[in-house]
């Protein structure tokens, strides 16, 4: 990294400019992007020198790519047969190598933990050491301060390649929310500061929670929001701060984790598929999060995602704190018919997690309107993203399906109810001024995919268990929703 | 630490561009590298000029070519002068600077290196390479679709098209120049004569209709006031207006 821009960063009196021209510059680069996308969007025709032009450029494109391959080629040590590969992928795995997570292809015959616990005594008592600049805290999210410098350095940097055109936005409840479950942890939320300016440059966070999977009840901590300022990215932060996390969770007696992550590491549980339902196309198109094929009329497009005014099952409501003892039922019963999934052990939890907190998650039940008891229920979090770079639209507003409960046993029932359900959740969503209602395709989300319009997405998410080797699964048998 | 080699700066760059195979050089910056590498290691080119369609080997091949008379020290210094300015993570003052446990933050391609760190990103709507449309296609249609109005000028000006045909999903140019929100065209198709309250095949829509449902205010707007009737009803018992807002409806109507 440049010395100069590298000072830039952590000297806070500059900061505040330089991250503006590094947004500046991105959302320059971004609208460059988007104004191209738009134009595959709307070009319908082309001249005959633009069939030239665009031949040239894919040419220009394909020998671009052969040489980029060609380089590849070129650095990495001389092919030396089959072994070479094998050593690609041992190397590029190099921290994950170090810690006990299943490798890839192995063979699992037998569930279980890859190490055994460390014994109180033999757990590192004092934080791992990081680059001399930096230093641990704790970060105190009641502080606002601290939940604001939190909120900071996730919208700038959680989201940090160039070609990013959609940025989550977390609002401070949403962290608050996330973060801070029964029983959490401070010394779950660890920040890194640089120490001569006190500047937030690294995050990661634990929070406690119970699951099963297949046959084994665990009490262990969610990782979620590892962060690391993009401008540091060269200071190897990340594994430190996986191992620091780590640590500190031995020192509670907890020796597995889940996490997911966008990509491929050593070794998936399971990977799931994002899938999103459209409910303002035309604004989903004017930002390119979807894209209107050349030959359909927007008229018709939008006219196929047209919704309901109001929703049709009889009895649903909002749910209000008095249904939280039923709703722990319904969802862990719910739960039973899945591989990977939480448990809602107190009503505090299904409190936390489960009831509406305006502009955080809405959750709805279904009241049987003769036995006053509840049959259903489905909840959706809200969470936008930033638009970078467009004139109009700043903000996609967009909700994620979280846990529901249909209470049916058999299949066709299932699929006819949920998908009313769900229907229903659109709709209330739409009237929430929603753009977008995104889902996995995990749990029974695949008896609605596809008959409420949702299409697939670009994004994928991969499931893992640290320290727990066990068989992989099909994303339907996945009931674990993380933020 | 100033005092390591050349050589040893030279092998820790080289490594270090071998572990992080993701890193995102301009093909330029890499070919540069690799006609450097192969001067410091393997001296002047010695291998055929490779064939004008192996695109890859001549790149290749040519790189090393136009610097293959660099001496050995020099390529090196090159070479790691050449990294250490692209800035990745790399300089010759830090070869001590131990990665040995190092996430595998820069591996794979650049997209996966930016998704490497963060646990997940937003998903966007996808699409498949083959749901790409045919781009050859170039009649007036497309100019009425992309808002080209001085193509689609030209051609009415040969006066070979009739401006209220319709095409093989039963719209006319005023119906896409509505539902696109190209207001000069349906400008352009009005003033030409173009049946302002032409039905589509089978949805028997206006093209009031499209700009409504499509919100196309300044588009709405227009229609409606060169005798766009707002009281044609389409297959589905709907006016135009059912479609809209009231808000709309009025900006609409209003003079």
């Amino acid at each position: 990294m440049d010395e100069q821009e590298h000072n830039n960063v952590l000297d806070a009196e500059g900061e505040g400019s330089t991250i503006d021209k590094m947004r500046a510059k991105q959302e320059k680069k971004n609208m460059k992007k988007a104004k191209k996308k738009a134009a595959k969007n709307s070009a319908s025709g082309s001249t005959a020198e633009d069939t030239a032009a665009k031949q040239l450029e894919l040419q220009e494109k394909v020998r671009m790519l052969v040489n980029q391959l060609a380089i590849r080629e070129a650095i990495q040590p001389p092919p030396s047969a089959n072994n070479s590969q094998k050593q690609k992928d041992m190397s590029s795995h190099k921290f994950w190598s170090t810690q006990p997570v299943p490798k890839h292809g192995e063979t699992i015959e037998e569930d279980g933990p890859i190490e055994p616990n460390t014994p109180y005594d033999q757990i590192r008592k004092e934080p791992y050491t990081l680059p001399k600049e930096f230093e641990w805290v704790t970060l105190e999210l009641n502080n606002e301060n601290e939940l604001n410098e939190l909120y900071t350095l996730l919208t700038n940097n959680y989201v940090e390649d160039d070609d990013a055109m959609f940025r989550f936005d977390y609002s401070g409840d949403f962290l608050k929310w996330a973060l801070q479950p029964p029983g959490y942890l401070n010394t779950w939320h660890v920040g890194v500061r640089v120490s001569s300016n006190k500047k937030l440059v690294a995050f990661v966070s634990g929070i406690p929670a119970d699951i099963r999977i297949y046959d084994s009840h665990q009490h262990l901590v969610e990782i979620n929001f590892l962060c690391v300022h993009k401008k540091l990215r060269s200071k190897r932060l990340a594994p430190v701060l996986i191992k620091e996390i780590t640590r500190r969770s031995h020192l509670q007696g907890i020796f597995q984790a889940v996490y997911t992550a966008g990509v491929v590491l050593p070794k998936p549980i399971s990977k799931a598929r994002y899938y999103h339902r459209s409910l303002n196309p035309k604004k989903l198109v004017e930002t390119n999060f979807s894209r209107l094929p050349q030959n359909t009329p927007l008229s018709r497009f939008i006219k196929k995602f047209k919704l309901p005014a109001e929703t049709s099952t009889p009895g649903l409501r909002p749910m209000v704190e008095e249904d939280v003892p039923e709703v722990k039922t319904l969802l862990n019963e719910y739960m039973s018919k899945f591989n990977f999934v939480p448990v809602f052990k107190t009503e505090e939890e299904v409190k936390h997690w489960i009831l509406t907190k305006d502009k955080v998650i809405w959750s709805y039940v279904v009241e049987d309107l003769e036995t006053k008891k509840l049959t259903d229920f489905f909840s959706f979090y809200f969470l936008p993203s930033s638009v970078i770079g467009h004139q109009v639209h700043k903000t996609i507003n967009a909700v994620y399906l979280f846990y529901y409960a249909v209470k049916e046993s058999e299949e066709k029932a299932i699929k006819g109810r949920l998908q009313g359900l769900i229907k229903d959740a659109l709709i209330l969503a739409k009237l929430k001024n929603v753009d977008v209602f995104n889902c996995l395709d995990l749990l029974e989300n695949k008896l609605f995919i596809e008959d409420l319009k949702f299409g697939a997405g670009d994004g994928y998410l991969n499931y893992y268990m640290y320290n727990w080797r066990c068989r992989d699964m099909g994303s339907e048998k996945v009931g674990v929703v993380m933020l | 630490m100033m005092d390591s080699s050349l050589e040893e700066q030279f092998t820790s760059a080289y490594t270090f561009l071998n572990n992080h195979t993701g890193i995102n050089l301009s093909n330029e910056i890499k070919l540069k590298l690799y006609g450097y590498y192969k001067v410091a290691t393997t001296g002047k080119v010695n291998t055929e000029k490779p064939s004008l369609w192996e695109i890859r080997g001549r790149a290749k091949w040519d790189a090393w070519k136009e610097v293959e008379n660099t001496p050995t020290e020099e390529a090196m210094q090159m070479y790691v002068e050449i990294v250490e300015k692209a800035n990745i993570g790399w300089n010759r003052d830090q070869l001590d600077d131990t990665t040995s446990e190092e996430i595998d933050i820069d591996k794979e391609n650049n997209k996966t290196n930016a998704q490497q760190e963060r646990m997940t990103y937003v998903s966007t709507l996808s699409y498949e390479e083959d749901e790409e449309e045919d781009n050859d296609e170039n009649d007036i249609f497309s100019y009425a679709k992309k808002g080209d109005s001085v193509e689609l000028n030209k051609i009415l000006d040969l006066g070979e098209v009739d401006i209220n045909a319709k095409d093989n999903q039963g719209l006319t140019l005023l119906h896409w120049a509505s539902d696109r929100g190209h207001l000069e065209i349906v400008k352009l198709l009005i003033e030409k004569g173009a049946d302002v309250n032409i039905m589509s095949e089978e949805e028997n829509e206006t093209p009031l209709h499209y700009s409504c449902i499509s919100e196309h205010l300044d588009c709405a707007r227009y229609l409606y006031h060169h005798g766009a009737n707002p009281l044609i009803k389409n297959a589905e018992d709907s006016v135009a207006f059912d479609y809209c807002n009231p808000q709309f409806k009025e900006e609409v109507i209003k003079e």
